[in-house]
Formats: C-alpha cells, structure tokens, sequence
C-alpha cells in the first residue's frame, strides 16, 4: 500500500464520493421499501426476532464498495446522506415509527400531556438508544464468532435448565441471527475483496470472521466493522473507548514479531481517518489516559503515539476524551494543552476526581468507576457495567421563568404546559419557589414519561448486537434495557441556565427589590418581545450582575438551582433499579430551545439563543476566564455526573509563547485541583474574528491581546480588526 | 484612582496575574496605548463608530443632543451624571477611572488567589504609573503580603526614591520601561528627563531586587536606543529579563474616544522581524534573556 500521505485524497471523501458496487447487493431504496414492508407487516412474532431477521435480511443483501487506498476498506451501502453528519440509515428510517406507535398505543395519556411539552420545544424526553458504549475488552476477547458461540452455549444452557422465558429465548435467537449475519457479510466482504489487490484487508476480514482479533490492525477492523454493524442495527457506538489501554497489548505484541513502530503509526492514521471521512453525528469520540482507583497513570507508550499522529494529522473527528488527573503523564498533559493552543478544540479534558466522586454519590466505587470513558460529549458511562441513557431528557430550564412569570402558560403559544402557579406573587423568594415547583413539575413527568417508555424499549429498540457484547445480557437471556448490567442509570439534563439565573436576577432586583417595574408589565414586555420596554432592556442587559463572573448574587441563584435539583433527583432509585444521573450541559440544543423560548428577563430577545451548556450567556462573562472558571468551580459536580462542562474561549495571543503555555497548563490545573469535570477550549481563528467583526453583539466578551494587555476585539476599529485578522492568518 | 483590574494576565511578570492598572503618569509617551491612563482624574470615553444614533441618551443631560438629525456628544458639558451611559444600548460611553480602597482592590484581586498560587503568578501594579500613588500601593501590598501574595511593580521609574523605598518591602520583582538613554531623545518621546528613572533603576539594582526591563520600539522615536539601552543594563546585576515591545498604533482610536489627537499618526509599525532583529542587536551586546514581544 502506498504512503497514507499519498492515499489521504482518495479516503477523506469516500464516503461523500461512494460508489457501489450493484453487482453485490440490492440498492438503498429498494431494500428501504423492503424493511418498511417487514416493518408495516402485521404479525404475531416477537419483535426482537422481527428487527433481527429484518438486520439479517439487510446485511445479506446490502451493496459493498471496496477501496483500495485505505487497509479500512470496506463500505456499505445504506442510503446515508454524508453532506453533512451521517445520520438516518435505512433501517432506522424504516423502524423509526416504532416509537411513536407504543407511545401512541401503550401510554395515550402521558402522551397526549407530552404533546403540550413538545409544542413549547420541551420535546427530549425518550429512552436512549443513541448512546452506547459497547463492553470493548469482552467484543475484542471473543471476536464475532466467539460472542456467536456464547450466546448459542447461554440459549443450550437455558433450554438445558428448563427454566426460563420465552422473552430469554427470543433475545438469544435474536443476537444469533444478527451475528450470524454479520459473519455472512464478512465472508462476502471476503470473496468481493478478492476481485481487488488488497491481500492483507482480505486475509484480515477472513480471519475476522474465525477468530478474534489478534493484531493492532485486526483489533483496529474489528472496531470499524462493530460500529458499523451496531450502527446497522439503529444504535450508536459512541465511543471507540480507551484505545490506548485497549490497543496496547496488541501494539506490543506487533512490536515484538517485529512490525516498526512507523508502520503501527501509519495504521494508526488510516484509522483516524476513517472517522473523519464517516463523518459520524457529533464526531466520534475516544478516551485516553485516565488513572485507576489508587491514582496510578494509564498512559502507555501508545497514549503518546496516539497524540502525535493525532496532533500531525491535523483533525476535529475522531474527538478526544483524556482523563485528567494529578499525576497524568506530564508529556501527554503539556502535548494536550499545546494542541488545544493550536487550534485542536476537539480535545476534552476530563477530571478523574470528580467523575470519580460524581459515582460514589450514586453509590458506584472506584473499584467500579476507574473504568469509566465519555460516551457522548462529557457523559463517563463504567464501560462493561453501566447502561446510563445519557440523553434521555434535555430541558430547557429557562421555560420555568417563563412559566412562573405566566401561570404556567407558554408566552408564545399561550398553553397551559406547566402548572397553573398564582399570577400575583409578593416576594422574589415566593417567585423562586414557584420557579423550582414549575422545574420539578416539569422534570417530574419527564421522569416519570422516561421510565415508562423504558418498559417498552424491547419492542420498541430491540438491541441485540449492543447487548452481545454484555456476558450479562447472554447469560440472562436479557436485552441492554432489560436491564441485567451491574448498574442500570438513566440521565436528565437541564440545560439554559445562564439564562435562567441572569433571568431571576434580574426580577429579584428590577422587580421586587428596586421595583423599576411590575410582574404584570414584565409578562408584557417578553409577550412583546421587549417592545416599549427598550430602555428596560438595554438597561437589564448592561446590569453586569450576571452568571459566570464569580458574583456572588448570580453565583448563589446558580448554586440554589442545582443542588435543589440535586437533591431532588440526583441518585433517586429507579424503577428499573438503577440510579437517576444529572447533567447539565446543552450542546446545540441552546440554538433550537432558544426558537421556542419567548424574550426572557435577562434582556434577551425571543426566539434567539438560550444560553449554552455552563457558559454565561452571550458576551456577558465581562470579568473574564478566571471569573467565569470560578463561577462554574462554585457547582458541586459531584452530582451531576453527566457532565458540568466547562467550556472557554481565548484568543491565540492571550495564551502565546512559552510562558503562555506554560501558564495556561497552571490554569488547567487549577481548574481540575479545584474540583473541575471537563475543560474544553476554543482558542479563537481569524475565521472566528471575521465573524465576530459581522456580529459584534454576539462577541462582546472575546478579547485580544494586543500587547501587554488584552483588548475587546470588536471596541477595535474595523482598520485594526482587520489588521488583527490579517496577522491571525499569517500566524495561522 | 484606579483605572481597570484585569485578571489572566500572563504578560507582567511570572506566572498568572491580575493587573491593577492606576490612573495618572508624569509621562507623556507619545506611542502611549493607554492614553487614559495619563490624567489622574475620571475621564469619559465616547465612540462614536458604535453610536446608532438611537437618540435614547439625548434630552437626559446637556452633553448628548441632535443634530442634523444625528446625535452629538458635547465632551465639555458632561458631567459625570452616567444617565447616557446607563441607557445607551450600543456601549457608546464609557467612564474611565474609579476611586476605590485599598481593601477593595486587594479584595477584588484576591478573588483570583487560587490562579496565582497555582501558576507561580501574582500581582502586578502597573498604570499610569503605580507609585505616583504610592500610599495607596503599600496599602494594598500590605493585604496581599499577609497573604504571600506575588507582587510586581511596573513602573516607568520617575517617581521620588523614597517611593521606591516604600513599596520596596512588599516587592518581588521591578518592572522597569527604558525608552532611551540619550536624555534629549528622552525627552522628546516623553517629554521628561530620564535622569531619576536611570538613577531609581541603578538603586533597585543595587538593592538585589529582580528587573525586567522593557524597551518599547518606536521606529523614528527611539530606534536609535537599543545598544545604548544595552549598554546600561549590561551593568546591572539582577536583570532576569529585557523585553522587546514592538509599537503598535491600536490606542489610535482611544484617544479618539478622549477627544484628544493621536500623538504620532504616521509611525510605521515595526515587523515581527524588526523587532527580533532589535532583540538580536542587544543580545550582541553581552546580553543575556533578551525577547523580542
């Protein structure tokens, strides 16, 4: 094979510029139709052996391409628009009802009450199937023929004990017909590679298809193969897990029958660039380093490798998860903060400390949680233990403003979605209350929507592939939410909470303490969308009482929020015997809420964006990274496992040379001495200048050192913003 | 009277600071990028570029009206009254200086206590110059070295010895500005003798306190001063460091907003280049840690 640097234009696009082979199966369309007929097909049969035959029948017939630049050379054909994020297969296009139709059939009236939420864009409330984090060390000690094997031996056993469930023998049969399947499918992929040169990848996918994996290279298939394959199935594979502790035996073993160290790298590049090109939805992500339970470094020798092909390679996708703590390698830690300096934003960093101490609050130990890697954006799920249903509800917080402000009602569509709360309140700490009950009413019934839809997530999400990598789940005869894992958790995040804060801020001090003005005239203004009220509002805007700028008054309101829903939910046992997790951050949901929120006392204007996941809202942390970081320390993360991200912007020149490397690591480590969860940092382009100087408004905040000191990029005139950008370019 | 507090400043000194910047110098540089800080009382920024001309300010005092349609801001009669600043909507005015106490100043840096520790920083007292307010600088040295705080003093040197000898027991680290050796050329870029600055330099020196010097590079202005200046500091023994600052013109627009004329409109900037080149000049010279910034 030629030098990756030579192949790198023919596998960075494959997936945009597929072309498959009609020769080897049937086309996307016709086989859709043929799934949605399976689906739409009346019948008495299990709907875990329904969705399994209905898999089967898919990667028997599924068209292939074959390209010969990459050792990852195989591709499916599932109708995947990858313009921009590859999301939608087919077989999840054609399931996708499923959903709908238990909701619809088994709880009508909790969803005709969801409905009311939806309409006013309080719609996340599901079970997830999304999220997975596959059990990586038992998928890669038993290969697909071994999992094959276990669950054939769990199904004889059962059948053998005589006491069992029909439900354990269906889900058995199931995860036999799916990798049956995909044993098939590799034995295809096998014969059509033989029409091509490409002797290593065919002897790989034949092995593949015998044994487990027992190279770097088979182990680095293996993992591309599994997450198609689960991806097939309607789920997602999120992350490819700790690959540097994963990988390593067999980067080793490589090194000791004499495979050099480039070559390894070399693999190592095509397999990042695999990802790129697959342009999974929210990129995909990995984790690495990381300590265990007494503190000890992960980090290997292949952590390092890792980081350097990573860091030449020049790529957001896969992202980066690296588990911070005290003792992390100090290379790895300095060649992190020097990446994330360059520009490499996609690399999170994650405190083992609080993630830690986030799991024994819902009472999982280290002995446990040392195993722990990010599934999503900031979410450590105990890879091989835990199910946790990272995403089942994001909320907007800032509605329950607007509900306490409105009786409950929704200011722009005027139904009644929260509780009917009183119109006339007295005090800023009765409108608090209500506040917190309209949040709990909320979240209540999200919960409670949540679990119930959990009873039905066989029939609606059978996942016989994700829960073959669980020996648990085979030797249960159980699918992943039945929940047979060791811990069993589900995930509700609140999210908008700048804007909440800034919001109640506002109301206690223009509202009740300098009685500026009426609740009556502020529910007018936000119907109004601020409207005869300008002056109010700019003067509410520039109030520099605001979240995440380590004031006390904003910062105390934040904290009473949190640890009110901390206590509430945090830790509370679920009916399916696992633990209720918190989160806390927004990812772009902060844009599209933000549409369905009305203006808010803050200032803001409706339909504009809410505030993202911790951060302050727009342009209002004036007192700069340390306030703001502080501002975030002042949360207990503890219990809100699933993420309290901390998330910064700076210029290049704020953190430049040597000694800005070197103090921006400090500043990292304080973050994380102090408590910290994840740090991730946006060290600003000349891209992001250009768009600030369009939208000033939207970049009060962003600041430039200018020489000596930092400056506000867009108080500079237009002749010095585009000097600035102009150098921001030349320095790259 | 202070002008601005600014946290994560990794420029003045040793690890992460917080810069509090006093209001008042006895310079006059004409390159100075901080033109602000020269008056010791309050002052009003106004930028015109961002008025939208909403008209919101005017009728509230006698310092914003219309005309010709368009708003005017009347410098000379405003009155500190803050009722433009409060309402406008696009940040036009800003006040410039803020008396506050020394308690609350040690306060508000103080919140920051834990980047300072964590990075080996500290504070720095810069301006304006600091020790033209000397009284109040001791007074907050003293709440920060209860607290083993850092501190660094960036002055421009003509300030009386005896404010030297004051802040003296509560420093860490001088930063001192040479801008040229030759007294007329001094005195032409700053409109000062350079006398006392040289002579406060030696002192420190003497006194074993650590120096960073810092040369700030105006083609045409002092240009002409960097082997002159590498001479000088060639005979000190506690220079850790000499800095290099390049000039830059983007104070060009706040004197706009003071209402004065900018100083040296037609300066060329120096290239990045340059500047290594003036680094390189010096460290010809026998020195040592020379950076060009």
């Amino acid at each position: 094979m030629k030098k990756f640097t030579e192949n790198r234009p023919f596998v960075e696009n494959e997936f945009q510029n597929a072309h498959f082979d009609e020769s080897t199966g049937i086309g996307a369309n016709e086989l859709y139709e043929a799934l949605q007929k399976i689906q739409d097909t009346p019948t008495d049969e299990p709907r875990p052996l329904v969705c399994a035959e209905a898999y089967a029948y898919l990667l028997d017939n599924l068209q292939l391409e074959i390209n010969e630049h990459t050792p990852f050379a195989v591709k499916f054909n599932l109708g995947i628009d990858y313009s921009y994020f590859a999301t939608n297969s087919i077989f999840q296009k054609a399931f996708s009802s499923q959903k709908r139709k238990i909701r619809e059939k088994e709880l009508p009236t909790e969803y005709e009450r969801f409905k009311t939420f939806a309409a006013a864009g309080l719609d996340w409330m599901s079970v997830d199937f999304t999220h997975t984090v596959p059990n990586w060390p038992y998928l890669l000690q038993n290969g697909f023929p071994g999992i094959l094997k276990n669950a054939k031996a769990a199904r004889a056993e059962l059948i053998a004990a005589g006491d069992y469930e029909s439900k354990q023998i269906v889900f058995l049969d199931s995860v036999i017909i799916c990798y049956q399947a995909m044993i098939r499918l590799l034995g295809r992929i096998y014969a059509y590679s033989l029409q091509f040169n490409i002797p290593q990848f065919s002897a790989c996918i034949k092995r593949l298809a015998e044994r487990p994996p027992e190279t770097l290279y088979e182990v680095m298939q293996f993992s591309v193969l599994y997450l198609y394959f689960e991806e097939i199935g309607a789920e997602r594979g999120r992350t490819l897990g700790p690959i540097d502790r994963l990988y390593f035996p067999y980067y080793e073993n490589d090194r000791k029958n004499g495979t050099p160290e480039e070559d390894l790298k070399e693999l190592l590049r095509y397999y990042f660039i695999h990802f790129t090109a697959a342009k999974r939805f929210a990129e995909q992500p990995f984790t690495m380093c990381g300590s265990d339970k007494d503190g000890k470094d992960f980090t290997n020798r292949l952590s390092h490798i890792i980081l350097d092909v990573y860091d030449e390679m020049d790529i957001y996708d896969p992202k980066i998860h690296i588990r911070y703590h005290k003792d992390l390698d100090k290379q790895i830690l300095r060649k992190a903060v020097s990446m994330i300096r360059n520009g490499h934003n996609s690399i999170c960093l994650i405190g083992d400390e609080a993630v830690f101490k986030g799991y024994e609050k819902i009472g999982i130990p280290r002995e446990d949680s040392q195993h722990y890697v990010i599934s999503g954006c900031y979410e450590p799920i105990v890879m091989g233990m835990e199910e946790a249903e990272i995403c089942a509800m994001r909320f907007n917080t800032v509605k329950c403003v607007e509900f306490a402000i409105n009786g409950g009602k929704d200011i722009q569509t005027g139904m009644q979605v929260g509780y009917a709360s009183e119109a006339d309140i007295q005090s800023f700490d009765a409108f608090f209350a209500i506040f917190l009950k309209q949040l709990d009413y909320c979240t209540d019934f999200a919960l409670n929507f949540i679990e119930k839809q959990g009873r039905y997530s066989t029939r609606i999400n059978p996942s016989p592939i994700y829960s073959g990598s669980f020996p648990e789940c085979l030797e249960k005869g159980a699918d992943v939410h039945e929940y047979p894992l060791k811990y069993n958790n589900l995930s509700l995040k609140h999210h908008g909470l700048a804007t909440t804060v800034d919001s109640l801020v506002a109301i206690q001090k223009y509202v009740y303490e300098r009685k500026e003005i009426s609740l009556a005239d502020i529910r007018k203004a936000l119907a109004q969308d601020w409207r005869g009220f300008e002056a109010l509002q700019a003067k509410v805007i520039k109030d520099k009482e605001k979240y995440g700028n380590n004031m006390d008054a904003p910062d105390k309101i934040m904290t009473d929020i949190l640890d009110h829903l901390a206590t509430r939910y945090c830790g509370r046992t679920l009916e399916r015997g696992g633990k209720v997790r918190l989160g806390l951050d927004s990812v772009y949901h902060c844009i599209k809420h933000g549409e369905m929120t009305s203006a808010t006392p803050d200032g803001r204007n409706a339909k504009t964006p809410i505030s993202k996941n911790l951060c302050a809202s727009d342009g209002m942390d004036r007192g700069g990274i340390t306030a703001y970081m502080q501002s975030v320390l002042k949360i207990d993360s503890a219990s809100f496992l699933d993420g309290v991200p901390f998330d910064f912007i700076l210029h290049p020149s704020a953190v430049e040379g040597e000694k800005g490397l070197v103090d921006f690591e400090a500043l990292i480590k304080v973050f994380f001495e102090y408590g910290g969860f994840a740090l991730q940092g946006n060290i600003i382009s000349g891209e992001t200048l250009k768009e600030a100087q369009l939208h000033p408004e939207k970049h009060a905040t962003l600041q430039v050192r200018v020489c000596g000191w930092n400056e506000y990029f867009v108080k500079l005139s237009k002749v010095k913003q585009d000097m600035f950008i102009k150098q921001c370019e030349v320095s790259g | 009277m202070i002008f601005a507090i600014k946290p994560f400043e990794i420029h003045d000194g040793d690890g992460i600071r917080t810069t509090v910047f006093f209001k008042g110098c006895p310079l006059r540089c004409k390159w100075c990028h901080n033109p602000e800080s020269q008056l010791f009382e309050r002052e009003i920024l106004f930028d015109s570029e961002l008025c939208k001309h909403c008209m919101a300010c005017t009728g509230l005092c006698e310092a914003n009206i219309i005309q010709n349609g368009k708003h005017l801001f009347l410098r000379e009669s405003y009155t500190f009254c803050k009722k433009c600043e409060d309402i406008c909507p696009s940040d036009c005015f800003e006040v410039t200086g803020q008396s506050m106490s020394a308690e609350e100043i040690a306060s508000q840096v103080l919140k920051d206590e834990i980047f300072m520790r964590g990075s080996g920083g500290g504070v720095t007292f810069s301006g304006g110059e600091p020790l033209m307010q000397v009284d109040l600088c001791v007074e907050i040295a003293k709440f920060l070295k209860a607290r083993d705080i850092n501190l660094a003093i960036d002055t421009c040197g003509a300030v009386p010895k005896s404010s030297i000898d004051q802040i003296l027991p509560f420093t860490d680290t001088f930063l001192f500005d040479i801008k040229a050796i030759d007294e007329a050329v001094h005195l032409s870029c700053t409109g000062v003798s350079n006398k006392q600055i040289l002579e406060n330099i030696r002192y420190v020196d003497f006194l074993g306190v650590p120096i960073e010097i810092r040369y700030p590079y105006v083609p045409s202005m002092n240009s002409g001063e960097a082997e002159k200046i590498a001479y000088f500091i060639k005979e000190l023994k506690n220079v850790k460091r000499v800095r290099v600052l390049a000039y830059h013109n983007y104070a060009e627009r706040k004197y706009e907003c003071l209402g004065r004329p900018y100083p040296i409109p037609n300066i060329p900037i120096p290239s990045k280049k340059e500047i290594e080149l003036v680094a390189k000049k010096m460290q010809n010279c026998g020195l040592k840690n020379v950076v060009p910034a």
